[in-house]
């Protein structure tokens, strides 16, 4: 399963609509991000709560985690030697509140209505040139392809091993990211074929259906 | 539904892809065959405006697809290859409205277009499911919903059966033996082409064969041995 991946529900927060989600994430961030000490210890105490309210379990939440996992350890041990055990403590229950939270508003949350909520926000800044629609598209991509990216990824290892090589992510990153940029030139094309940009300026064509007999 | 070539030509990188064409493609289910690099891709995507011909002009229903690009696409339907490629929402319904948001339909039109184009492919059941948790043939029927929804005049298919098996082949197959519309199917399967009203066959950029599918497919098969 995919980190941060979209899982359809039902639950009190799949219910809430994607702007007071993304508003909410934004103000509980910005908190997490400035809070210091003992504080900082109802931060995983919130979260597994809001996890459990969205019915999802700890290996969920846990896989959301894992790929930051290294980081975060990392940084935390750096601050041991660099400050103290105490900051080391808070890093960890920081970025691991963060990371969870941010990624409970993509489990809940469908891109499409995320998108529609960035555009809606955006919209204000559109008449300084901001290229709203292009952010949330692109920001809609990013993760519908993550799944796909990491399928090419794992068929490019498997080639490896069926080929007596052994599986090292270096030797793997290179024919991933051509068929990552391959796989980038036929959406762009796709993309231009399914409509992008003809925008609504004429009417609708016609509104009898294609599947109706031919006169 | 009338398409024109007229001179049409591409190239690229100072090499001639598409020798210089003159067509006119007025039937409803027109056959592209030829081997690899052959330019039968290069010819679809030319019909349906996603490649201009650097010299000469294509035109589709009157439109000329350099001028009039907005009009072409709007009335043109283009399936790929590889469903990934052209799946843009994570979620089934979702990805179909993108087409129709794109042209500015309204969210009761979505419904009801979506709703009709799910149950005419006999896939209502993929409606809410997750693009990536779906099979190669079901996928690319996705592929092919998002663009009927849009109600094209003409559907260009590039290969599109090319990484399925051979039931879903068929499927795809059948759903587009029973479409009112003008249809370029871009194929290596020749068995899929037998009840068509013409194939043209390509090689090395110039057409070799054009003609009833008997004819063109025993051309191409000569051609290829």
């Amino acid at each position: 399963m995919i980190n941060g991946l979209y899982r359809p529900g039902a639950s009190p927060i799949h219910r809430l609509r994607a702007g007071t989600k993304l508003l909410l994430l934004a103000i509980t961030c910005t908190i997490v991000f400035f809070m210091e000490g003992w504080a900082l210890a109802v931060v995983p105490v919130i979260t597994v709560a809001l996890y459990a309210t969205a019915r999802f379990d700890a290996q969920t939440l846990y896989r959301q985690l894992r790929p930051a996992l290294p980081f975060i350890l990392l940084i935390a041990m750096f601050q041991v030697f660099a400050a103290s055990w105490v900051e080391a403590v808070e890093t960890v229950l920081r970025f691991s509140g963060l990371i969870l939270l941010a990624a409970l508003l993509s489990l809940t949350t469908s891109p499409a209505a995320l998108s529609d909520a960035m555009l809606s926000a955006m919209r204000p800044f559109k008449r300084f040139g901001l290229p709203a629609e292009q952010i949330a598209l692109a920001m809609t991509l990013a993760i519908r392809f993550i799944p796909v990216i990491s399928q090419a990824g794992e068929d490019v290892r498997e080639a490896q091993r069926a080929r007596g090589g052994r599986n090292r992510f270096f030797r793997s990153a290179g024919p991933t990211i051509i068929r990552t940029l391959k796989l980038a030139d036929e959406l762009a094309e796709a993309l231009e074929a399914r409509g992008l940009g003809l925008g609504d300026a004429e009417a609708p064509r016609r509104p009898t259906s294609a599947f109706e007999p031919r006169r | 539904m009338k398409l024109t070539f007229t001179d049409a030509t591409l190239v690229r990188n100072g090499k001639t892809v598409l020798h210089p064409l003159d067509l006119e493609l007025t039937e409803r289910r027109i056959g592209l065959i030829g081997a690899n690099g052959s330019g039968k891709s290069t010819l679809a995507r030319m019909a349906g405006g996603l490649i201009r011909p650097s010299e000469g002009a294509v035109t589709v229903a009157g439109y000329d697809t350099a001028r009039d690009d907005k009009a072409v696409r709007r009335i043109t339907g283009f399936v790929f290859q590889n469903p990934d490629s052209q799946i843009v929402y994570p979620i089934v319904e979702e990805d179909l409205a993108f087409g129709l948001k794109e042209r500015g339909f309204a969210k009761a039109e979505h419904r009801k277009r979506i709703g009709n184009v799910l149950d005419r492919l006999g896939i209502t059941d993929l409606r809410e499911r997750l693009a990536h948790e779906l099979s190669g043939g079901e996928r690319q029927l996705v592929a092919l919903a998002g663009v009927l929804v849009t109600e094209p005049e003409l559907l260009i298919l590039d290969e599109p059966t090319t990484l399925l098996d051979l039931r879903h082949s068929r499927r795809i197959a059948n759903h587009i033996a029973a479409l009112p519309q003008t249809v370029i199917f871009v194929t290596h399967h020749l068995d899929l082409l037998v009840d068509f009203d013409r194939v043209i066959v390509l090689d090395d950029g110039r057409i070799i064969a054009d003609g009833d599918p008997a004819n063109a497919i025993a051309a191409y098969k000569r051609a290829m041995i």
